[in-house]
């Protein structure tokens, strides 16, 4: 086993590391969007869709600690990347100029932490219902849980719905460099892929911030509406 | 042409350094960056000041001797092109140049615009090299080598190992060189057999050396004199894997 963990602790494994636990990142936004997605199906839809999750039981605790362990994984090596690459140049640049390196690939540890940060918020909001309790509680007051109101009164609330557009941004800027350069990392490229795999890596990045910032949006703009309250 | 040059003066590697603004009047515009750097010297000399301390050598962009960042960007302005290659005629007269020298922690300033590359021969001294005698040269076709394989290998074997690719990476990476190292030698019979051992061990020497991991950023490419791809970073990345993951 020594030989895993050294040769996952070198710049390269750590670099694959970065790359795995990212594309299984990437795999869960997708899903996680697609199964959000189920807002504009109406409540009945949503709300079937929300208690399947919770019936999942144990299931879902896995799937819970499992994608907590590969955040911590990837934000594990981010630190680390970062931090080695502070001490591979001590001395900075007077004047250092960016000939074909992205903007979003200059900033990935920036925008991961924003993102990172994101998340907690993410689980306060909808999972623990720390943030907008009030409206957590009365999605809680029947039988069955009515999590489409919830969802929809929260983004009629305007900073809330802003914040989430915001956030989603970043990691679109997060992403578009990621996706790509996780294929590079792993060693997955040969040179006639290279630019199939950025305009891949661009579309899906593209996919994923528009149809999550659909959602607020259209909640902000009363497209998508609690039936039954006129806003 | 006349300039006003903003250079790193730095004593020792233990002194620090700082900017140092000289004035660098009546330039021709014909000559080189590094021949414009002479004419400057001469006159330090002349004043009894202390010229500036920087690397040359053939002087026609084949030998890998020359550095500095030039307005932020590795060997100048130029795509594809050593600081030696580099004319002033890029520059109108009036400009003020900002010259550092390649920054890495591997890469320890001696003095000025100088710095101890010496971290990269020891990365090829790790493993980049064929570790039995292959004999002399052999006859033209001996060994057949498909034309695409020793196209590749000679893309790899361009890099004249000056360090551009560290000093523009923003966490001073060694990878472009160290995978062009590997490449040029894994394509062809005689460097093949040992493709997977060279990858591990070179890497371990590149993060011995106190290089930075790769961001997959391509700063690097955009400013490699011999304009060296990153697809060689790539099959560096997958030898590594393969290195770790397979083998005994």
């Amino acid at each position: 086993m020594n030989w895993l963990v050294r040769g996952l602790n070198s710049s390269i494994g750590t670099k694959y590391l970065m790359a795995v636990t990212g594309l299984l990142l990437l795999l869960f936004v997708i899903t996680h969007m697609v199964g959000n997605l189920q807002i504009y199906l109406g409540p009945e839809v949503f709300n079937g869709y929300a208690e399947m999750m919770q019936g999942l039981g144990t299931l879902l605790w896995a799937m819970r600690l499992g994608l907590l362990l590969i955040l911590l994984v990837h934000v594990r090596c981010a630190v680390k990347l970062t931090a080695e690459a502070k001490e591979a140049r001590p001395v900075p640049y007077a004047m250092k100029r960016s000939v074909a390196a992205s903007y979003a690939s200059r900033t990935m540890f920036m925008t991961g932490m924003i993102v990172l940060a994101f998340i907690v918020f993410h689980i306060l909001h909808f999972t623990t219902g720390t943030f907008h309790a009030d409206l957590y509680a009365e999605a809680h007051e029947g039988s069955h849980p009515d999590m489409y109101s919830m969802f929809v009164k929260s983004f009629h609330h305007a900073p809330t719905a802003i914040a989430y557009m915001t956030a989603m941004v970043l990691v679109g800027i997060h992403l578009s460099h990621g996706v790509s350069s996780l294929f590079q990392s792993m060693g997955f490229v040969r040179p006639k892929y290279r630019e199939m795999i950025r305009v891949t890596g661009l579309g899906i990045t593209g996919a994923i911030v528009a149809g999550n910032i659909s959602m607020p949006l259209m909640c902000i703009m009363n497209i998508v509406e609690v039936p039954g309250v006129s806003s | 042409m006349n300039l006003v040059l903003k250079v790193w003066r730095q004593r020792n590697a233990e002194e620090p350094g700082q900017l140092e603004t000289i004035e660098a009047p009546s330039i021709n515009p014909d000559m080189s960056f590094l021949e414009m750097l002479d004419v400057v010297n001469e006159r330090l000399v002349a004043e009894n000041k202390e010229p500036i301390a920087y690397d040359h050598d053939c002087r026609e962009g084949i030998c890998g001797a020359c550095s500095l960042v030039i307005n932020g960007v590795a060997h100048g302005p130029d795509r594809g092109t050593t600081t030696c290659q580099l004319h002033m005629r890029r520059f109108h007269s009036g400009d003020e140049i900002v010259i550092e020298p390649f920054r890495a922690r591997a890469f320890p300033v001696i003095r000025d615009l100088v710095v101890d590359r010496s971290s990269l021969d020891r990365i090829i001294q790790s493993g980049g090299y064929v570790s039995v005698s292959t004999g002399g040269t052999p006859d033209a076709n001996e060994i057949p080598i498909p034309k695409r394989a020793a196209d590749v290998a000679m893309d790899a074997a361009a890099c004249i190992g000056c360090g551009a690719c560290v000093a523009a990476c923003k966490n001073a990476s060694a990878m472009l060189f160290v995978s062009a190292k590997a490449a040029h030698l894994a394509h062809i019979p005689q460097g093949a057999p040992e493709r997977l051992e060279r990858a591990r061990s070179m890497v371990a020497r590149m993060d011995e050396e106190t290089f930075g991991a790769c961001t997959n950023t391509s700063d690097c490419e955009a400013v490699c004199p011999k304009e060296i791809s990153i697809e060689f970073i790539g099959e560096l990345n997958r030898d590594f894997r393969q290195a770790l993951l397979a083998g005994r």
